[in-house]
């Protein structure tokens, strides 16, 4: 009963998997970016945090002294039984073990960008260099966000220069795509053609 | 709250970083395979064992116990088919009934069983130190050149969506 396990959304023995962590302020595309690729509905995890938290953003407080993060997640089964993992998480500093925590392990992260609140994404690239984990910035292109060319894009984001920046649609696949084949390929490059 | 390119005042914090890719922290393999509750208060093992589920700490724990391996939320986890569930907690055993029918993630079995991640973790480290799930963990490149076959793979296999 292979393909009916298979329709319940299992994977096939031998499968591999990769980590890839979707970074970004609240509302900035993140769930969109995971749905666009994953091959099933997102799913959402969560992470109890024990610290009080504020009530915002992608968070509730449970009680006085517990806070639920959500993570939605999807996946998507390439050829050969590699099965990509996508991860979308808050990067808010309070969340930073938390982040910390799904960052090892990860092949690499993706931080959207809403050119509308360019200083909410600081803290997802803090964290992704702070981790060490190769990353992409994705500038997700809503209708309404204000138009700035790479180079100011950069400079606002103090973005070091190896660090690839692409502008996404995160609702279309072949845009979604571009934004993953850019981090894999910048991962593949040879070590030394990063600049220190 | 609206701040463009270069506008307002704030900055990152600027340290930029090499990348150095980080493995999967991996403890002393000294399992003992068994759950028995001089274990400790660790989040493992007041997890496993059933209760609450979570041990109110403080902050975020995300440390594995002792002698378990760490599992990731993207471990893919499926049934090792020697060890028997009678005895297990509750928790490990609804584990093991989901994946009886194949492989899955930690991050799908959160989902479904609508458990919190650092629960499933835990419960999977168990099950994995008892012999009963077998985990492969996500792949992460240590630099080692056939590496290299197996991320132009995911390339080429993400170029085709």
């Amino acid at each position: 009963m292979a393909s009916s396990a298979s329709e319940r959304g299992y994977l096939p023995d031998g499968a591999r998997s990769v980590k890839i962590v979707v970074l970004g302020a609240f509302g900035v595309g993140k769930t969109t970016f995971v749905g666009t690729v994953s091959e099933m509905r997102p799913l959402r995890t969560e992470e109890r945090l024990t610290r009080a938290g504020e009530l915002v953003d992608d968070v509730a407080v449970d009680t006085k002294s517990t806070t639920t993060v959500a993570m939605d997640f999807g996946r998507r089964t390439l050829a050969g039984g590699i099965v990509v993992y996508l991860f979308g998480a808050p990067g808010q500093p309070r969340f930073a073990a938390m982040i910390r925590s799904l960052l090892t392990g990860a092949l690499g992260g993706l931080v959207l960008v809403d050119t509308r609140h360019i200083d909410r994404s600081y803290a997802s690239i803090d964290l992704l260099e702070e981790a060490g984990v190769p990353y992409v910035v994705a500038v997700n292109t809503f209708s309404e966000s204000p138009g700035y060319s790479e180079a100011v894009l950069r400079d606002a984001l103090t973005l070091p220069d190896d660090r690839p920046l692409v502008f996404v649609d995160a609702r279309t696949m072949q845009s979604a795509k571009h934004a993953l084949v850019a981090l894999v390929t910048d991962i593949l490059r040879p070590a030394g053609s990063h600049t220190p | 709250m609206t701040s463009g390119a270069g506008g307002g005042g704030h900055t990152r914090r600027g340290v930029v970083r090499s990348h150095t890719v980080i493995s999967p922290d991996t403890d002393t393999p000294d399992h003992d395979g068994t759950f028995d509750a001089t274990d400790g208060p660790a989040e493992v093992g007041t997890a496993y064992h059933g209760g609450e589920g979570w041990d109110g700490g403080t902050g975020y724990e995300d440390t594995p116990k002792r002698g378990r391996p760490r599992v990731d939320m993207a471990t893919l986890l499926s049934l090792a088919p020697a060890a028997p569930a009678a005895g297990l907690p509750v928790q490990a055993r609804r584990v093991l009934a989901l994946l009886e029918p194949g492989v899955l993630s930690v991050a799908e079995v959160s989902a479904r069983l609508e458990l919190p991640g650092g629960v499933v973790r835990a419960v999977a480290a168990g099950l994995v130190a008892g012999g009963h799930v077998r985990a492969a963990d996500p792949f992460v490149p240590r630099a080692q050149p056939h590496e290299r076959d197996f991320l132009e793979r995911v390339l080429h296999g993400l170029q085709r969506l």
